[in-house]
């Protein structure tokens, strides 16, 4: 069975228009509108085609605007291609950006409680997971502190204990990686090496080559929102390699 | 599964839990490090009615007891339709964060300022209610007949701060120029003036003309005169609420798609 189908799936991204987002230009552009040029448009993913099936572990790699976020965004549902379509089996449990999007003047247990309820879980499901993500997170009493107080450190370790705790169906993963200082970043590795193990599926995109050969057996290599190559670890990732050391040179 | 659009009423029970806490949120931490907390909003209520009431109620030759009580209605009321409009036009722009990440309907986002705001006019209208037996005006039946005004009320809020919602986030320009507007509908509105004046001198196209002033009406009215307001009034707040909705959701199938890359 497949956890995730796209049948050429395309999306685009609409440049800022033209009149930037303000009526005063939208008003001015509609009296000149014979000189208005046509909405630019971006094609982030071109007719993509492919399937995952259930428990599968893929990796995405790529150069950077190769489409890897977008790929990811859209199989999450967040964004909504403009053609072909996407059938998704199970809940998807989307790892993006996740250590931006907190709440700056709500506390570090406030933030996980709203974090983990937008990942599908119940309030005392979420309730339930706080003591753990406390412990791990080694904030503390800081936990009771408004998020803006927190250094840097702090508020990636509060993300990646809270995103980390979930018991995802389908992962889509975003770059992720341990952080902190060297103790929490040995921890960090652990469970992350946990996380990314278990009976999921896994959709994981990364520039790391190590960390997708740990943890994925099959690899999507894209490149401006087409597949390059579809297939085992080692084999993709060689090509790949090989790839960018010729344009390197 | 994740990607089928759900109804309004589907995603207002399923994420209730979601947007109650992000609400009550919301209003902990904007009180959190205030003294008085939620009494300031009482304070500034009661305090504007006073001294509008010191000015205006000579000039409209009005009872202070019947002017006190209809000042402070008004103003609960006056306050859940600028935020409705104005702060709305930010719902999307405020939430980014969440909606570059998760795939929650964007309804979430209105629910939470819908609640978040009910509780501001919750407290309003009780403050209301205690201005009223303080001057011995309060009838139980008005408040019963205040009811059908309510409920409008609040769908009306879901509608226009949806509607904001898309087009504050499209036209960032869009929120200071309602904020003008707004200064300029207060001066027109019947809020800090009874709509009966403007009626008896011949001019009842401002009050008719004006759908804030049918909002503010339904309610009003019937807690002051413990009897339903005009008729008229309730078609034309209906009829405001359904255009708004209207326009919500050719704005929500035209941008909604949008919303995570724009906002």
């Amino acid at each position: 069975m497949n956890a995730v189908e796209l049948h050429n799936v395309s999306v685009d991204y609409y440049l800022d228009s033209d009149d930037a987002y303000s009526i005063k230009n939208a008003v001015l552009n509609f009296y000149a509108k014979a000189q208005k040029p046509t909405a630019k448009t971006f094609r982030a993913l071109d007719e993509l085609s492919f399937s995952v099936k259930k428990g599968e572990k893929l990796g995405i790699i790529g150069l950077n605007g190769a489409g890897k976020t977008t790929l990811l965004r859209t199989i999450a549902g967040i964004f909504h291609p403009l053609k072909g379509k996407v059938v998704v089996n199970g809940r998807v449990t989307p790892l993006l950006d996740f250590h931006t999007g907190f709440e700056d003047h709500l506390t570090g247990i406030e933030n996980i409680m709203i974090r983990l309820m937008f990942l599908g879980l119940s309030k005392a499901e979420a309730e339930k997971k706080i003591p753990e993500i406390i412990e791990f997170s080694e904030l503390g009493d800081f936990i009771y502190q408004p998020i803006r107080t927190y250094s840097t450190g702090m508020n990636l370790r509060l993300a990646f204990a809270t995103s980390t705790s979930i018991e995802p169906e389908i992962l889509v993963a975003d770059e992720v990686m341990g952080t902190g200082d060297a103790q929490f970043a040995a921890k960090a590795k652990k469970k992350l090496e946990e996380f990314l193990s278990k009976e999921c599926t896994l959709i994981l995109s990364s520039h790391s080559m190590e960390l997708v050969r740990d943890f994925c057996k099959r690899i999507i290599w894209l490149q401006h929102g087409k597949i390059i190559a579809d297939g085992p670890v080692d084999e993709v990732i060689e090509k790949y390699e090989k790839n960018i050391l010729e344009f390197s040179l | 599964m994740s990607h089928k659009k759900s109804s309004i009423l589907h995603s207002a029970i399923k994420y209730f839990d979601l947007y109650y806490f992000l609400a009550k949120q919301d209003l902990q931490s904007r009180f959190r490090r205030s003294y008085l907390g939620i009494g300031w909003l009482v304070i500034q209520q009661l305090m504007f009615a006073l001294v509008a009431n010191m000015v205006w109620s000579k000039m409209f030759g009005v009872d202070s007891s019947t002017f006190i009580p209809f000042l402070v209605v008004g103003i609960a009321i006056w306050g859940f339709i600028v935020s409705s409009m104005v702060e709305s036009c930010s719902i999307f722009i405020n939430a980014r964060g969440y909606l570059k990440q998760f795939s929650l309907p964007q309804s979430v986002f209105i629910f939470r300022s819908l609640l978040t705001n009910a509780y501001y006019l919750m407290i309003g209208l009780i403050t209301s209610l205690v201005v009223f037996i303080a001057f011995n005006k309060f009838s139980f039946f008005g408040v019963l007949y205040s009811i059908p005004g309510l409920l409008i009320l609040l769908v009306y809020f879901y509608a226009a701060s949806g509607t904001m919602a898309y087009l504050g986030m499209r036209y960032r320009d869009f929120q200071h120029a309602l904020t003008g507007l707004f200064a300029l509908l207060f001066i027109v509105t019947p809020v800090i003036f009874p709509s009966e004046i403007l009626i008896k001198k011949g001019i009842s196209i401002v009050i008719y003309m004006n759908p804030f002033a049918s909002l503010i009406e339904v309610v009003r009215h019937p807690i002051i005169n413990a009897e339903f307001a005009e008729l008229t009034q309730y078609a034309i707040a209906i009829g405001f609420t359904t255009v708004l909705l209207i326009f919500q959701i050719i704005l929500a199938k035209r941008w909604g798609r949008l919303v995570p890359f724009w906002a």
